[in-house]
């Protein structure tokens, strides 16, 4: 409950501020552009997806790995090298060269 | 996002409340002028959330945050204001009517709330002429209600005995 003294002290208006005040403070505070970055709570959430990802990620035990089956390479036979060497020498020295 | 008409709504409807505060704390009205300009930079950049219960309490919030940072920064750099000197109170004084008694009057009340510690005139400026509630200073002072009341009547029984003989005076 407000007395005599406390509604006289409201009764006082204070001055105004200088008009030229407003003129710098709102050029300088213009509302700025919308910006391009996410909203905080999308930026939060994303970050947090990505959290449960990673852990997902290392909690999950992996898969057995399936060996790859492939051929073995042929051993390398020198002789049968050598004498496929020889067969493929007699033959191009028996051809006559091309005219 | 806060369009130019809210921003300049906001100016009008609080700017002379929140300088006050801002110099009841900085003691400087140049620095206090700085802090308002930051003040409203701020919200044009960042707007008023949609949470708040109460744009006025959020404003002065923000106000009482610049001006505890500005303190500290003073304290940093040991440049503290220590009480206002006249020539600087120009903006801080009540607006003048024609009655020399009013004029007086109002002049000794500037002066008595200068007197008072910042923690009490702030509350009494916010109650008495910006109009928040006990909450809403709560609120932005981050104290409870109740010591917001008690330092507002401390504050007022001061101002009542300095200005007791002047307000018998020309009182109703």
């Amino acid at each position: 409950m407000n007395d005599d003294f406390e509604q006289h002290l409201q009764s006082l208006h204070r001055r105004p501020l200088p008009a030229e005040w407003k003129a710098i403070i709102m050029r300088t505070a213009r509302p700025s552009a919308p910006s391009l970055r996410p909203p905080r709570w999308l930026a939060w959430g994303m970050a947090a997806a990505w959290c449960v990802v990673g852990l997902l990620h290392v909690l999950t035990p992996s898969l057995p790995s399936t060996p790859v089956v492939t051929a073995p390479a042929p051993p390398i036979n020198s002789d049968a090298w050598a004498q496929q060497q020889q067969l493929f020498a007699s033959l191009m020295s028996d051809n006559p060269s091309p005219p | 996002m806060l369009s130019m008409p809210e921003l300049e709504r906001l100016y009008d409807a609080y700017s002379v409340g929140l300088f006050d505060y801002l110099c009841t704390f900085v003691r400087c009205e140049a620095a206090a002028r700085d802090l308002l300009h930051d003040l409203f930079v701020k919200i044009g950049a960042r707007g008023l959330p949609d949470s708040i219960a109460s744009e006025k309490a959020y404003l002065w919030h923000l106000a009482h945050n610049l001006a505890m940072d500005a303190l500290r920064r003073q304290c940093r750099h040991d440049r503290i204001h220590v009480r206002i000197s006249a020539d600087q109170d120009a903006l801080r004084s009540f607006e003048q009517c024609g009655d020399p008694d009013a004029a007086d009057f109002a002049a000794q009340v500037r002066a008595a709330m200068d007197a008072l510690p910042p923690e009490q005139s702030s509350i009494a400026q916010m109650k008495l002429w910006d109009g928040l509630t006990f909450e809403e200073i709560a609120e932005v002072q981050g104290i409870s209600p109740n010591t917001a009341a008690s330092r507002y009547r401390y504050a007022i029984d001061k101002l009542r005995g300095q200005l007791h003989a002047i307000y018998e005076e020309i009182k109703p």
